[in-house]
């Protein structure tokens, strides 16, 4: 006994290191994954907390102050009605963010579900569902949500249902192919032989396993949605006026691009940094979760 | 591969017609009837509406009146619009899917030959300042929408530069800005795979054969290399093509260029349903299309995929 104790103390000098603790290592040496994490703490934040953060109203009109320039009442100057560009900003993260989140996680949580019904008891249930996610795939993906955009009344409801239904074909893939690949694999064999119901081995064997290229789509995943929803704002036909969208003031703003291009510039800015910053963490944690880069 | 081609095609025409189908049965339950908004403001006897009902096949269930679309749409007739009464979709969107063929292609061809360029070098400079500083730029080709690039470019090459027209579709400097702004994130996606494949096939056996045979290192990347390395890139091709074909709404619309995608965005914004619906399907049938082609190419490639039946 006091033998096996010490070559247990020899063999384990430090404490094992699990998965999360070795990607979180990983992803603190990413200088660019690392800042992207902070910018999109910080504008979180501002979304969050806009009401205090922002200057201005966001929807309050100043007639005399129209299309300012920035300035040190307002930093992003003044739009075409004489609202604080900085504010709608703030006020337009909180959409753009909360369309997002709303959307990748719905349609990741329905991804998931799916793909695993489909790959555990295949079948019928398999073959319907992967036609269906056929026929998604058969429809370029902005294309569609413009389309059912045009169908619905266009209001912020109907750009989270429609980027939902684009949005979950791509996970139940990615997860009905994990279930597949770890069906075969030891530990859920012998899960099985413990007479652990089909649910429990997915849930508390095949999901974990599954979770880093799930995540890396998750942060990507959320990029795709907020690019889209601005796409749809932009072309006039997503959430309305006089609410504030980031590809609603691009697409007003663009109007004075030749006299003020500061009302274009600046949410052009806010929305391309938030794209980089959600891609740039999204590969990051790929990087990091990712077993065959770890050295 | 006669199994594999039958396979493919079956599988496309499932998709197509469940494509087409979703699009057609959505644009059906859109509000307001079709009759009636053909009326306008006009004032029309009940029974006139009904009889316009049963002529157009509109009190038939939807999977029926499906079929007749269908039948339609393959003698070329997409209906007629709503916004400019009798006027045929397919007068509106013909000329337009040409004018969006000419410039996408242009922006498709050029994203593929930069891409394969970026990648190349990139891989063959593994891990030195070169392949981070055009991986770097390619990330950020991929995160910026494609407004986004659209209103940077403008603000520099043609307000500030003056050396690009803002808009329009007139002369070869016109499509500069626009096949740009399509191209770079397509560009951005491909040569990060062409770098991936390239560095798996680098340093695999026939590559170090071809070394000792005493081959020269161009002709060890580009013959051996690049043909294999060619393979996964073309998997996405597919998957790009119905982004640039997607991005012509928003890239038409900046530029005004008269493509499908403005006709459809205008459309959208009228609520012309036939002409959303046309576009639409043209713009899926497209996507298909390239599918299918590149699921040809890719038996034709990779024999692999032949012996697998």
């Amino acid at each position: 006994m006091a033998t096996i104790a010490k070559l247990h103390q020899i063999d384990t000098p430090t404490r094992p290191r699990g998965l999360w603790h070795d990607a979180l290592r990983r992803m603190s040496r990413n200088r660019a994954a690392v800042v992207s994490a902070i910018f999109l703490l910080l504008l979180l934040l501002a979304a969050v907390f806009a009401d205090v953060v922002a200057p201005y109203q966001p929807t309050a009109a100043d007639f005399a102050a129209l299309r300012q320039p920035p300035s040190l009442q307002h930093f992003m100057g003044t739009d075409e009605v004489g609202r604080d560009i900085l504010s709608r900003v703030l006020y337009g993260a909180r959409i753009s963010l909360t369309v997002g989140f709303i959307v990748q996680t719905t349609a990741t949580v329905a991804g998931i579900l799916l793909g695993m019904v489909a790959g555990y008891y295949g079948g019928m249930s398999d073959l319907v569902i992967m036609r269906a996610v056929d026929i998604m795939y058969a429809l370029p993906a902005f294309l569609f949500a413009v389309f059912m955009v045009s169908i619905l009344t266009p209001n912020i409801n109907s750009v989270i249902l429609t980027l939902t239904l684009v949005g979950w074909p791509f996970i139940a893939r990615l997860m009905r192919g994990q279930v597949l690949a770890q069906k075969q694999e030891e530990y859920v064999i012998a899960a099985q032989a413990l007479g652990a119901r089909p649910w429990r081995i997915m849930l508390t064997h095949v999901l974990p396993n599954s979770l880093s290229p799930i995540i890396v789509q998750y942060t990507l995943g959320i990029a795709t949605v907020i690019m889209a929803e601005a796409g749809l704002s932009f072309l006039g036909i997503g959430i309305r006026p006089p609410t504030p969208t980031w590809g609603g003031m691009i697409t007003k703003g663009r109007e004075y691009i030749r006299t003020e291009p500061h009302l274009v510039l600046y949410p052009s800015i806010v929305l391309g940094l938030t794209m980089i910053a959600f891609n740039f963490l999204g590969d990051g944690l790929r990087d990091a979760l990712d077993p065959r880069v770890r050295k | 591969m006669t199994g594999y081609l039958f396979r493919r095609i079956a599988f496309i025409l499932f998709s197509l017609i469940g494509a087409t189908f979703l699009a057609f049965a959505a644009s059906r339950l859109a509000p307001g009837d079709p009759v009636r908004l053909m009326a306008g403001e006009q004032n029309v006897a009940p029974e006139v509406i009904e009889a316009w009902q049963v002529r157009y096949g509109l009190d038939q269930p939807i999977p029926i009146q499906y079929l007749y679309y269908v039948r339609n749409v393959l003698q070329g007739d997409f209906g007629t619009s709503y916004q400019y009464i009798g006027m045929p979709v397919m007068d509106l969107i013909g000329p337009a899917v040409l004018v969006t063929l000419r410039w996408e292609s242009i922006a498709l061809v050029g994203a593929i030959l930069v891409a394969f360029f970026l990648g190349m070098i990139a891989a063959v400079k593994h891990n030195t300042w070169v392949d981070t500083g055009a991986m770097f730029i390619a990330l950020f080709g991929i995160s910026l929408p494609d407004f986004v690039l659209a209103t940077f470019l403008v603000l520099i090459f043609a307000l500030g530069l003056d050396w690009f027209p803002v808009a329009g579709y007139e002369t070869p400097a016109h499509l500069v800005l626009p096949v740009i702004t399509l191209a770079v994130r397509p560009c951005a996606l491909i040569s990060r795979i062409v770098r991936a494949s390239m560095l798996e096939v680098i340093n695999q056996d026939y590559m170090r054969t071809a070394r000792s045979k005493g081959l020269s290192e161009r002709i060890i990347i580009t013959k051996h290399g690049l043909r294999n390395a060619m393979l996964p890139v073309l998997t996405v091709v597919g998957v790009i093509v119905g982004r640039i074909l997607a991005g012509s709404f928003i890239v038409e619309t900046i530029f005004n260029i008269p493509g499908v995608g403005r006709v459809g965005v205008t459309a959208v914004l009228q609520r012309d349903y036939p002409v959303i619906l046309g576009a639409t399907i043209v713009l899926a049938t497209a996507f298909l299309f390239t599918t299918l082609i590149v699921d040809l190419l890719y038996g034709v490639l990779d024999p692999r995929v032949r012996v697998a039946d």
